[in-house]
């Protein structure tokens, strides 16, 4: 079992309308490695995510999850299997509480949603879990707060808590960073290095500073193709990628 | 004088409840379908002459109108789910122009095929003898029945109320409504609730339909006159708007209400001026921040 990656992409290629986007996109995630996937913007790597997570299907190509083909799975059956992701818009519920928002999230979870016409109020089973996976990330003291009335940091620290709530086997996150101030940032490291434990990470993500601090592996996509692979000291390194993602001159 | 036009408010205030109470509750089902769904169903208000249709047969062979009641909207639901699951679900995410003639299509078939079975004539429906009566309030003698209308209307509106807000259901609900791609993320079957609220949807509808049969008669074109009713509703609201919609239903109530008490022969243009006296201010109807 030890050996199966948590995650294969087998030659995966996707076109919209204006052309390909993905082309020959192979990628391997094993069990418990964090891996960063940077490249320019348009460089596909939203697609990609989405190709993950089901919300596209791929033109041709597979994807396997611990093993198992996944290609045409819908995004709901491949987070009972262990994906979780977040997306790059924020996508939680303003006008709920924190608390609502983490019921929602461990509703589904605990299987709790045999009985949907249960007061919502009444659930006591996952109440702990729900102040815990606030506690996890900082907001244990506004699970009463409207998600809308929160700064965007906290509100950025509760969507992670809605994915790792669930507890899966790969965290999928998409720019988790983005519109963070640099405290914030510092934050959002801390807490994906400490609460992450031995789940396998796929980041996508423009600030560096969270590419390199929280990545074992790195891959850069670009123009649809991946470009390099390594480690992130042979990706600062190397010089194809200093050329094209880095904005520098190598000439 | 004072006392005859008392009595007129009286009974202008009773037709804009009886109004609003029914026009919302058709109305509420297609306005939530488009703001989840993106669905533009122009065959909706079918549903709702269906369940007319539904009553009135029920009626006529066990001569029970609550059986009626209790039956006809569950019928028209599950019709409405099937015709969801095997042909509005292609086109969620199709052009309006697609939808639209599915669904106008749609609207055809089920019109005409009301004529096959049920002939071109109206039809009255007696209401339950204990609704027939009429009542006295400040010198006006007023039908119960609105009376009637009015509270099933109320009481559905609680009901789904406290489903939305109280339940682990309305809580997922709710979400979805917001961030669909957030909630199948988090492993819930989408597909499920737009089913669930399509059917609640066409459940309104169907009841608002059983309701008006003894109003207003079951005929052929009820479909029509309810669907230009409902859009008027719904795009002054604001597509995709509940409260709107709630508030543009309450205001249509106003004009025909105290319209038709005061200025009867003009009654048919007040929705109308409605419509337009919302968008010349609010281009995107009441509720409608976003372009749709």
């Amino acid at each position: 079992m030890s050996e199966l990656p948590t995650l294969h992409l087998s030659r995966i290629a996707k076109s919209f309308g204006s052309g390909p986007v993905l082309q020959d996109v192979n990628l391997s995630l094993q069990s418990g490695e964090r891996r960063g996937l940077i490249g320019p913007n348009g460089a596909g790597k939203t697609t990609l995510i989405n190709i993950i997570t089901g919300g596209l299907a791929p033109d041709s190509g597979d994807v396997f999850f611990q093993g198992q083909r996944i290609t045409g799975l819908s995004p709901y059956r491949r987070n009972r299997i262990g994906i979780g992701r977040s997306f790059q818009i924020l996508s939680l519920f303003g006008e709920m509480t924190v608390r609502e928002n983490l019921r929602n999230a461990l509703l589904r979870h605990r299987g709790l949603h045999v009985l949907p016409w249960r007061a919502a109020a009444r659930l006591a089973p996952i109440e702990d879990e729900v102040a815990q996976a606030a506690e996890l990330v900082g907001l244990g003291d506004v699970l009463k707060a409207r998600v809308d009335t929160l700064p965007y940091g906290m509100q950025r620290r509760l969507d992670i808590a809605l994915v790792l709530a669930q507890e899966p086997a790969l965290v999928v996150l998409d720019e988790p960073a983005a519109g963070l101030s640099g405290a914030e940032t510092r934050d959002l490291i801390d807490l994906l290095q400490t609460r992450l434990g031995d789940r396998t990470l796929l980041l996508v993500e423009h600030d560096m500073d969270v590419v390199y601090s929280l990545s074992d592996r790195i891959t850069v996509l670009d123009y649809g193709r991946v470009l390099a692979e390594g480690s992130p000291a042979e990706i600062s390194a190397n010089s194809d990628v200093r050329r094209v993602y880095l904005g520098e001159d190598a000439a | 004088m004072t006392h005859a036009f008392a009595s007129l408010l009286v009974a202008g205030a009773l037709d804009t409840l009886t109004f609003w109470s029914l026009s919302f509750m058709i109305a509420a089902g297609l306005t939530v379908v488009f703001g989840m769904l993106g669905f533009l169903n122009a065959a909706h208000t079918a549903f709702y002459m269906l369940a007319g249709y539904a009553a009135y047969a029920i009626v006529r062979h066990t001569g029970s109108f609550w059986l009626a009641l209790a039956l006809a909207p569950v019928i028209v639901a599950l019709i409405g789910v099937a015709v969801e699951r095997l042909l509005f679900t292609r086109l969620y995410r199709a052009s309006h122009a697609s939808q639209l003639l599915l669904t106008i299509g749609l609207a055809y078939i089920i019109a005409e095929g009301a004529k096959i079975i049920w002939g071109d004539s109206a039809f009255t429906v007696a209401p339950p003898p204990i609704l027939a009566g009429r009542f006295s309030l400040l010198g006006a003698t007023l039908p119960i029945y609105h009376l009637f209308i009015i509270s099933v209307a109320l009481v559905l509106l609680c009901v789904i109320s406290v489903l939305l807000v109280g339940t682990r259901l309305g809580m997922v609900v709710r979400a979805a409504a917001v961030y669909p791609e957030m909630v199948g993320a988090l492993g819930f079957k989408v597909r499920t609730i737009y089913t669930l609220v399509f059917a609640v949807g066409l459940f309104l509808a169907a009841c608002a339909g059983v309701v008006m049969a003894p109003l207003a008669g079951v005929y052929p074109g009820m479909a029509d006159d309810a669907l230009v009713q409902s859009f008027i509703i719904v795009v002054a609201g604001g597509l995709g708007s509940l409260p709107g919609a709630f508030i543009v239903a309450g205001l249509l109530g106003v004009v025909q209400g105290f319209g038709s008490v005061f200025f009867s022969s003009y009654a048919i243009f007040f929705p109308f001026i409605v419509l337009g006296g919302v968008l010349l201010v609010r281009p995107h109807g009441l509720f409608g921040g976003r372009a749709a």
